[in-house]
């Protein structure tokens, strides 16, 4: 069921994941790890599993990578196919965090998708460039993972629970 | 936060730091040496593969004389050289990737092929 109002919310939604792409690109990495960020985008795919499902989840993640990188100018870089991969196998991990496994709250479905997100782009990266090397650096990717997914987790909470009061989902 | 929230974390913790400890012991350094070259007057003249049990030892021409070069279990060395200095000589035994052995005065260098790690990738 696609109602104007779902449609129009979706829309803002990858709209919204697609500015925190580009926008967190252009954020100057203060860590002396590259591709650890913060993960803004993934605030909008957690909002769009919580308010609606997987699918649309899936969808949101999908499109703001594919819109985000075509602003930043990656899309089928290698970078690229890292974000894509870590967006799908992040939103199939926090899909199904929330749909079966009811134990956790958004932050800690937040932290799982932080952490496969960046195993994800992880492998991907390997299987590009042929290496295996690059998995020395699987532990910090693991690790920092959580307090950025608790961060993203946290600001999910406090969206969901406005357009909650909002009556908007 | 719930009690599965706590234990994720702490899990995911433990998962990265034994990670961190034992990924090490599979996979060797970012660098993997594969053959030593052997330079002379900045042209290739010799390639050497390095394997663990073999041992080779042949003489080359430098610019102004000859000298040795031997090779065992993955390590190189210039074992003798008819080079006023002798420095090449006494750097003794080379066998990580990085490590160079240089003659001036006949213009050789000896170093390691490697298979170079990734370059910094951001996702």
């Amino acid at each position: 069921m696609l109602n104007t109002r779902k449609l129009v919310f979706f829309s803002l939604l990858v709209t919204l994941g697609t500015t925190l792409h580009v926008f967190e690109a252009v954020l100057p990495n203060p860590l002396p790890f590259p591709g650890v960020k913060l993960g803004l985008a993934n605030i909008v795919t957690l909002l769009a599993i919580y308010m609606y499902g997987l699918r649309e989840g899936l969808v949101v993640a999908v499109l703001r990578v594919l819109l985000g990188s075509l602003l930043i100018g990656t899309l089928l870089s290698v970078s690229f196919m890292m974000s894509l991969t870590g967006a799908v196998i992040s939103s199939l991990v926090m899909a199904l965090l929330y749909k079966y496994i009811r134990a956790f709250s958004i932050l800690g479905v937040s932290m799982a998708g932080a952490v496969s997100h960046n195993v994800g782009q992880l492998l991907m990266a390997s299987y590009l460039i042929e290496t295996k090397s690059i998995f020395f650096y699987l532990p910090v990717l693991i690790i920092v993972g959580l307090p950025t997914g608790f961060l993203t987790g946290y600001i999910s909470r406090m969206l969901f629970m406005y357009l909650q009061k909002q009556n908007m989902s | 936060m719930t009690r599965a929230d706590k234990n994720l974390i702490i899990s995911v913790f433990l998962v990265g730091l034994v990670l961190y400890f034992v990924l090490p012991l599979f996979t060797e350094t970012g660098l993997k040496k594969t053959q030593a070259i052997i330079k002379q007057e900045g042209k290739i003249v010799k390639t050497v593969p390095l394997t663990e049990n073999e041992s080779s030892r042949f003489t080359l021409q430098g610019k102004n004389g000859p000298f040795t070069v031997e090779t065992q279990g993955g390590h190189i060395r210039i074992l003798e050289s008819t080079c006023p200095d002798k420095f090449c000589v006494k750097r003794g035994w080379i066998s990580s990737p990085g490590e160079t052995i240089i003659c001036v005065p006949y213009e050789v260098i000896i170093f390691f092929d490697t298979e170079s790690p990734v370059d910094a990738i951001t996702g």
